[in-house]
């Protein structure tokens, strides 16, 4: 039997052991005396969100097939077990081997959303790792931190010894060479980190320093070393055809949230949404083959037993042989039973059409996001839908069988009225009508149409025309969320209509952490030592720790939430260089605030800087 | 075609239950190729059936799966596919080809038999022996036994069937190591409605003879399942035949 950390009594004794015993179908064992480079990578949530997680499939399997490497993983431990690794002072292990954490050589940690940082914290506490880049000695592993939030990795910047700027597959190799060259040389734990800054996507925060002006606005980023890098590029794969994905992915035992194979068929969009940062961080769009994919899906399919396939992307109408892609696979699965899911499609004819192929008989809901009510809003956001389409849509999808449709609203966007909110209602109102005059009475079934909208509230994100706009705050939020309901209840249809909005004080957290800058690592310090954790989970959110926190840094939230920025005013994050320009962002800003759109990337090259990656998309023009 | 799949579960494997095991199955048949027969309706499923869920943290030598398949497939070839993609823990220990109308194994399993051993320094102070003695001299031993549907009274002695001391350790016991020198073997009820879980037995032929009760018994105990038996105590593989 495989040996175990934690006793066979306490396991037997806490929520979901499975969640800590490893084991999984696929799961990686190798011979530890043929290993130089031990990496532990590090999903900072719960067990069945970070299995969910394609990334850290890629990234799993990118180092296991590396003879050297041995990759294994670590999630955050849930409250119960948490608790009793304090009590009982057993260090946090890895999955695979049950070894403690604290004995890798790389803990690296994936910042999928700003709520996971006091999970960060968690996981280096009970690692028994110091929380501090420079307290840690040369056994400690080296703490490197990407995805998503790496964009800006600023509050952050001293519980990490790196952070990678991009997409793994690229630069990981170089720097597991240098490490082992260091290590080879007798180098020391510094040296490392000053040999690693020069790794292409490599950011060491140890290396640089930030000063502020009287305002609290940011002076100065500069490296400390006149030989470090000023600049640090996003690493980006330029053909998605030829590179490492993950053929035999590992198989839960447990029930995680996202329960199927996972088959990535592009990454980046085209469409050039205001507020998304996904759409900007991850350019250029690019797809991979349909020869690719065939075969990792049969692959995967076939190492991994799944009854269910979703084809992923930011938005996977863009992909240009969805069709063919989906007609192979109906052709090919049918008989087994193996249901396609297509998430973030644009719903208009050809897309239903789609769905109505691979899921024939359940009808669940439809998603549409149209994120503002009134057409000037979508133009402000650059949505690139109008009203008819939204319309067009949904007759389609009535006349199709659905009944259920749920629309993503967003509140608090710039230059919104209260106006451009009530329009929220008014196009739920039309969407539900349009139900009524779509479907004769007689094919209804006494059914009555459900739709169900629901707000969030804008939140500005680094790299997008919006990181200079300021958040409304939480009275505002509320004011406009109450008006909103008040509306609804209002409509001809309300009681087809169900208005839901997400919780402002979560926001105003995620707003302040999303463009924060060094001097927060102190406040999401305070923030963990006074009990926070698993903020994400609205059961475990203490907006009070937080307003402490900020209040005993000296810091306020409002100044990052509130403030609209100048043009000139440096960002924490301006020092990475992501392809797309500063100066394409103001213009996209200039042009939002005017309501002016923009053509996505297949209509027309707006020249935003991603060209110079050399690939996809920005090759085609 | 139907076939009965006879698999072992111990180490790590304790720790799944049994809706990630049901789960579980199903991928690994899915992994296997084997041609799984599906439900009809609105969400076809495979059609796998159970013999008896088993709790948390008990060990087995004998649970059961039937399975149709649409095709034609040898038993060994069955086998040998579901064997090579078992996570660790995990054993297929006979596959039989059931006859076209048999009755499902959850409606032929009647009794189970067991190994409970003590965790160390967890042995209860009690001569277990002559509890054992005293519980076998009696006609009847009615007990109230509490389910989630409420409580009813049920006959323990004649729900069991045989309960003996063994000095040593059992023969594919349990993964986690275990040395005090002695072992019940026990073979009880497990029949729906009847079922005797080897911790109630425990406890109740405990009190019996003064002793107990015990607040953590199930925690106290390691318990492995042996076999699965239908009426005519005959293992419930037996049921089907072996193709090559």
């Amino acid at each position: 039997m495989k040996k175990l950390s934690l006793p066979d009594t306490l396991l037997l004794s806490i929520e979901k052991p499975e969640r800590y015993i490893g084991n999984e179908v696929n799961a990686v064992h190798k011979d530890l005396s043929q290993i130089e480079v031990r990496f532990c990578m590090c999903f900072p949530d719960v067990y069945e969100i970070g299995m969910s997680h394609l990334g850290l499939q890629i990234l799993y399997d990118l180092f296991n097939k590396r003879e050297d490497t041995w990759c294994e993983r670590v999630f955050s431990p849930w409250m119960d077990l948490d608790k009793l690794l304090r009590e009982k002072d057993i260090p946090l292990f890895a999955l695979e081997s049950q070894d403690p954490v604290k004995d890798f050589d790389f803990l690296g940690i994936t910042l999928q959303y700003e709520m996971c940082y006091t999970n960060v914290l968690q996981i280096l506490d009970l690692s028994q790792i110091p929380l501090h880049s420079d307290e840690r000695c040369e056994n400690d592993p080296i703490v490197i931190g990407g995805g998503p939030a790496a964009f800006n990795p600023e509050p952050l910047h001293c519980f990490f010894d790196l952070f990678y700027i991009g997409e793994g597959e690229v630069s990981y190799g170089e720097l597991l060479s240098v490490y082992k060259e260091n290590r080879r040389n007798k180098g020391t734990r510094a040296d490392f980190l000053r040999k690693a800054a020069f790794v292409p996507g490599i950011y060491v925060p140890s290396l640089y320093e930030a000063s502020y002006n009287e305002d609290g606005t940011l002076k100065d980023f500069r490296p400390l070393y006149p030989d470090v890098p000023e600049k640090v590029r996003k690493q980006v794969v330029p053909d998605l055809s030829y590179v490492n994905y993950p053929e035999k992915p590992l198989i839960p035992f447990i029930k995680v949230t996202q329960d199927r194979a996972v088959l990535e068929v592009m990454r980046g969009c085209i469409r050039g949404c205001r507020f998304c940062q996904a759409g900007q961080v991850y350019k250029p769009k690019r797809e991979r083959s349909l020869a690719f994919l065939k075969d990792r899906a049969e692959k995967i399919l076939s190492s991994g037993g799944q009854d269910e396939i979703s084809l992923s992307s930011l938005s996977t109408s863009d992909f240009s042989s969805l069709k063919e892609l989906t007609d192979w696979l109906i052709e090919k699965y049918r008989s087994c039973f193996v249901n396609i899911s297509l998430p973030s499609l644009r719903i208009d004819a050809f897309s239903l059409d789609l769905m109505e192929k691979v899921q024939d008989v359940k009808k669940s809901s439809l998603t549409f996001a149209p994120e503002a009510g009134s057409q000037r809003m979508r133009d402000v956001i650059n949505k690139g839908i109008d009203r008819e389409d939204i319309l067009r849509g949904s007759a389609e999808a009535f006349k199709g069988g659905w009944n259920k449709v749920k629309l993503y609203f967003m509140l608090g966007l710039p230059t919104e009225t209260d106006e451009d909110v009530l329009a929220i209602a008014e196009l739920s109102d039309a969407v539900a009508m349009c139900y009524y005059d779509t479907v004769p009475k007689e094919k209804r079934k006494g059914i009555r149409v459900q739709v169900t909208s629901s707000a969030s509230f804008f939140i500005p994100k680094p790299f997008t025309p919006f990181q200079w706009a300021k958040m409304d705050g939480e009275k505002e939020f509320r004011r406009k969320a109450y008006m909103l309901k008040e509306a609804f209840e209002k409509t001809l249809n309300h009681r087809s209509l169900k208005f839901q909005y997400h919780e402002t004080e979560l926001s105003m957290l995620e707003g302040a952490l999303a463009r924060g800058d060094r001097r927060q690592s102190a406040v999401i310090e305070k923030a963990y030592k006074n009990g926070s954790m698993f903020d994400a989970w609205s059961e475990h959110f203490s907006y009070e720790n937080w307003l402490k926190a900020f209040a005993e840094s000296g810091l306020n939230m409002d100044f990052y939430c509130l403030r609209e920025r100048g043009k000139d005013e440096l960002f924490p994050w301006d020092f990475i260089d992501i392809g797309v320009q500063k100066d394409y962002l103001y213009r996209e800003w200039e042009k939002g605030l005017s309501a002016a759109v923009t053509p996505n990337c297949s209509e027309k090259c707006s020249l935003c800087g991603a060209r110079s990656y050399g690939c996809g998309i920005c090759n085609r023009l | 075609m139907l076939v009965r799949i006879k698999f072992s579960k111990h180490g790590l494997m304790k720790y799944i239950g049994h809706l990630d095991l049901m789960r579980y199955f199903q991928r690994t048949a899915r992994m296997a190729g084997l041609p799984m027969a599906y439900s009809e309706g609105f969400s076809p499923h495979p059609l796998l059936s159970f013999a008896q869920p088993l709790s948390v943290g008990l060990e087995s030598n004998g649970e059961y799966v039937d399975m149709k398949l649409k095709d034609f497939m040898s038993t060994d070839n069955i086998r040998s596919r579901l064997h090579n993609v078992q996570a660790e823990g995990m054993g297929i220990e006979a596959v039989a080809e059931l006859p076209e109308k048999s009755k499902k194994a959850m409606a032929s399993v009647a009794y189970a038999s067991y190994y409970l051993q003590f965790r160390p320094g967890r042995i209860p102070d009690a001569d277990m022996g002559a509890a054992l003695e005293q519980f076998f001299s009696l006609e009847n031993y009615p007990v109230e036994k509490t389910t989630k549907k409420g409580s009813r009274e049920i006959d323990l002695r004649s729900l069991t069937r045989s309960a003996v001391l063994h000095e040593g350790s059992p023969e594919r016991g349990s993964s986690f190591p275990v040395d005090n020198g002695a072992y019940l073997e026990l073979c009880l009820s497990a029949e729906s409605g009847d079922n005797v879980k080897p911790e109630f037995f425990l406890q109740n032929v405990l009190l019996l003879s003064g002793q107990g009760p015990y607040e953590n018994l199930a925690s106290d105990i390691l318990v492995t399942r042996r076999e699965l038996y239908d009426s005519d105590m005959r293992p419930l593989i037996e049921a089907g035949k072996i193709t090559k």
